[in-house]
């Protein structure tokens, strides 16, 4: 009689018994679900790309360039170039079609020799590429490589070459990037906008700038002024040349460099006006081409869009603000 | 009593464990690929950052779109994807729902607030309020560490970068919305197979532990009842009052049997040992008889005899003849004679040979047996002679040999029954019967057992011959005479001197301490006329060789 409570109890037991055997068979089973582990946000902001990212816009940059090149036609340079890269680079279109083919466009390597890769999370950004030596054993280009929103592509904004005896400032390693200046930094001995309106001061006035002692001379400002009166001379009869350069606040990009201080990059406009006294000047095929007329009776304006590269030390520095490189293309030519 | 449904609850518990944990290592077994889809509302579609690592390395991103629409892959660093999708509306994957899909949640404002304050900052707005029309289309970004377009369907392997927060962005330019499929490859860890295993082994394991106790115990229970049952039947008045009154009756009626049985043989010994006395003083006289009276006595022997005796003595007629007269008589003396000597009493002519007594026994004890007996079966000495007789005739022995042994095959299946039935007499008639046959003058009827055994082989009552033995090589130690040559020559030669001598002494001693030793010895091995059959020795002995010696 007591065999039968006992069974039953028997049977709840291994009832129960098979119930956490079961619970503990099917938790085994079921093994938490993996749930994502995010790393943590960096502190400092990474190189904005990386050294395939890089190589990858200068490859596709250097099939633009040659398609553009090969065609003639600014158009097909509209993936990759933009700004005073795709105005100049217009320009000499027209002087390679109006001199048959003689004055080719500039030489741009797109093989990096060093990169300077801005160290952001935002847009704009812009990135400096060293170029290796062209084969005709020119200068090496600085190559101004910008993207200005995320969807954009990295576009040739601009090229500079990089002026004789020029040592370019050490900059962190690609992979680390360099950190981007706001245009406004105190960090900077000079801002970096004013850098480029000082200059542009510099290169108005020359040494009569009050700005003039916070750069070091520079072979581009020499040149510039030798080509000035040049042209002055051999239009003196005829007419009067002047010449203005006005620094262009948007797109001045400063990069920091390992000695605290930074390439600042940026662009002036330079404009030559030749006033004609008398008669006429008879304009060559290329000025004829970008004017549109082959001579002028009243005026003559050359604009030239430059792009700058400077090397601005940090602040509290004395060295001065040194022209790393630069680039004064011509892009429109107009008259009277 | 619950120990034995415990034990196979326990064990029916480990079992399953067991199966658990198997079936949580094979059946239940993840899958080595962990695949998880989504369908995105959006045709943006963006994973939170780790989303790409959660399940493995390298994680195999699969994207399709309906309608085979161009369809785009991308990895990019958190800020450039985000950065990319700014404000347009997208989905956000932010892990596993399940096994088998992923979570995902919307993208945009509220989710991306984080990222907000970039994508605000960015100056292209201007573009966003367009936007959300056309679908972008990320391919070809410089913002992409990696990129796969498609049709339809696209597919990347993203191994686990070393740092960093990477994203990925799967798009469609189409009006569907995509698909999107992580896989990693997954380390499948089977943490409750053994745990399992093992637990359900040693409960298994346990349960027939307690199981066996268990069965012991019953078994020990079991017995008890049984015992107790069996105590009370076996106790029962009617089973006792049965069964010992069988048991009475059986062992009465054995013993009844029994007795009756070994009553010949025990209870014959002293009466025949009572008659041996008076037979024994016969002996002389009835041993001279046996060889003749044997004839008379036992008619069944007979045959034996008729076929044995005209046998020998057709072979050996003379010396059986001459000898067996005088032998008989001579060694009906001579027989005791020579356990005289061994008793040393009469030192004389056994004293002489007893030299060599030793060294025969030794050799000849089991012969001497027979041997030894040679001397002893006065009456033998008859059987002997012609026994001892052929032995000089050699030549003639093969037949004679065949004959005695025709005889014996015939003879003795009879002289066994009569050995068993007729003691006294039958010892004397078979003697004859047998001896005369293997030489026999072993004549008397126990030792034709002893003798065949050499001769023919076991068929004469092997039983008994062994018991014998024993006897006959003590009987030896009298019998020295009985060297196995001397024999023939003793057979001859002692038979005619000791015939002499024990004449003399014969009747005496043989008469009273011969008589009574006899007896006595008789009577201490119950033999009824065991003590005349110690004969034929030397003379068996020899022609058993022979016979061997020629016939194989």
């Amino acid at each position: 009689m007591t065999a039968r409570p006992q069974h039953a109890r028997a049977r709840r037991a291994a009832a129960a018994a098979l119930a956490v055997a079961l619970t503990a068979g099917l938790a085994g089973c079921g093994t938490p679900l993996p749930a994502p582990e995010a790393p943590a946000a960096p502190a400092v902001a990474p190189a904005a790309l990386t050294a395939g990212q890089v190589d990858r816009v200068l490859a596709d940059l250097g099939t633009v360039l040659a398609a553009g090149d090969a065609a003639l036609d600014p158009a097909a340079l509209g993936p990759r170039v933009t700004g005073p890269a795709l105005a100049v680079r217009t320009a000499e279109y027209v002087r390679q079609t109006a001199t048959a083919g003689a004055r080719t466009p500039t030489v741009l390597p797109t093989r990096a020799q060093s990169v300077v890769v801005p160290a952001t999370t935002t847009w704009p950004r812009t990135q400096l590429v060293v170029t290796e030596q062209p084969a005709d054993l020119q200068a090496q280009r600085i190559l101004v490589l910008q993207q200005p929103d995320a969807r954009s592509p990295y576009r040739l904004w601009g090229w500079a070459r990089l002026l004789p005896g020029v040592q370019l400032p050490a900059v962190a390693s690609s992979a680390t990037g360099s950190p981007v200046l706001a245009a406004d930094t105190d960090a900077l001995r000079l801002a970096p906008a004013q850098v480029l309106e000082q200059y542009a001061d510099v290169l108005t006035n020359g040494d009569a700038s009050a700005a003039a002692p916070a750069f070091a001379a520079d072979a581009f400002r020499d040149g510039l002024r030798t080509a000035r009166e040049q042209t002055a001379a051999s239009v003196a009869a005829v007419a009067t040349v002047a010449e203005s350069t006005v620094a262009v606040p948007e797109g001045v990009v400063a990069l920091g460099t390992l000695d605290g201080g930074a390439i600042v990059v940026g662009q002036t406009t330079t404009t030559t006006t030749l006033t004609v006294s008398q008669g006429s000047l008879t304009l060559d095929p290329t000025e004829a081409a970008l004017s549109g007329r082959p001579e002028v009776t009243r005026t003559l304006v050359y604009t030239y869009q430059d792009v700058l590269a400077f090397h601005v030390p940090a602040a509290g520095s004395s060295d001065p603000v040194r022209l790393l490189a630069a680039e004064h293309g011509r892009v429109s030519v107009s008259g009277e | 009593m619950l120990t034995r449904p415990f034990a196979a609850v326990l064990a029916a518990v480990g079992v399953v464990l067991v199966l658990l944990g198997v079936a949580s290592a094979t059946l239940w077994r993840a899958d080595d690929v962990l695949t998880a889809t989504a369908t995105s509302r959006t045709p943006l579609l963006v994973t939170d950052p780790g989303v790409l690592e959660l399940g493995g390395d390298p994680v195999t991103v699969r994207v399709t779109a309906p309608d085979d629409a161009p369809v785009v892959l991308a990895v990019g660093r958190d800020t450039d994807v985000l950065g990319w999708v700014g404000t347009d509306p997208w989905t956000r994957v932010t892990g596993l729902s399940s096994w088998d899909a992923l979570a995902t949640s919307a993208g945009g404002e509220g989710a991306a607030a984080g990222v907000a304050s970039s994508t605000a900052a960015e100056p292209s707005a201007g573009t966003d309020a367009a936007a959300p029309a056309p679908a972008p289309d990320p391919s070809g970004s410089d913002l992409w560490v990696t990129q796969v377009s498609g049709t339809g369907s696209a597919e990347l392997v993203w191994p686990r970068p070393d740092e960093g927060r990477w994203l990925l962005l799967a798009a469609t330019t189409g009006s569907g919305d995509p698909t999107l499929s992580l896989s990693w490859p997954r380390v499948v860890t089977t943490p409750w197979l053994w745990p399992l295993v093992t637990a359900g082994a040693l409960l298994v394991l346990v349960a027939l532990a307690v199981w066996v106790r268990a069965g012991r115990r019953a078994r020990g229970d079991a017995w008890v009842p049984v015992t107790t049952g069996a105590v009370p039947v076996a106790t029962d008045p009617h089973g006792v009052a049965t069964v010992p009154s069988r048991r009475a009756l059986r062992a009465a009626e054995q013993a009844a049997r029994d007795a009756s049985r070994r009553g010949p043989r025990t209870g014959a010994v002293p009466t025949v040992s009572g008659a041996v006395p008076t037979v024994s003083g016969a002996v002389p006289t009835v041993s001279g008889a046996t060889p003749v009276g044997a004839v008379p006595q036992q008619p069944g022997d007979d045959a034996a005899r008729a076929t044995s005796t005209p046998s020998a003595p057709g072979t050996v007629p003379e010396p059986v003849v001459a000898s067996a007269p005088d032998g008989a008589a001579v060694d009906a003396t001579g027989v005791d004679a020579p356990r005289v000597h061994g008793d040393g009493v009469l030192g004389r002519a056994p004293g002489g040979r007893p030299s060599a007594d030793p060294e025969d026994l030794a050799e000849l004890r089991r012969p001497g047996g027979s041997e030894g007996d040679g001397p002893t079966g006065g009456a033998t000495s008859a059987a002997d002679v012609p026994a001892a007789a052929p032995a000089p005739t050699t030549d003639r022995r093969p037949s004679l040999v065949e004959r005695l042994r025709s005889a014996l095959g015939r003879a003795q299946p009879t002289a066994a029954g009569t050995d068993g039935t007729g003691a006294a007499p039958g010892a004397g008639t078979r003697a004859p019967g047998d001896v005369t046959p293997s030489g026999p003058g072993v004549a008397p009827g126990e030792d034709v057992p002893v003798v065949p055994p050499r001769w023919s082989g076991p068929t004469p009552g092997a039983g008994r011959p062994g018991g014998w033995v024993p006897e006959v090589t003590e009987a030896q130690d009298p019998a020295p005479g009985t060297d196995g040559p001397a024999p023939a020559d003793a057979a001859t030669a002692d038979a005619e001197p000791a015939g002499p001598t024990p004449p003399g002494a014969a009747p005496l001693e043989p008469g009273a301490a011969a008589a009574t030793r006899g007896d006595a010895w008789r009577r201490a091995w119950g033999l009824g006329e065991g003590a005349r059959q110690e004969g034929p020795p030397a003379v068996a002995d020899r022609p058993a060789e022979d016979e061997r010696g020629e016939s194989r």
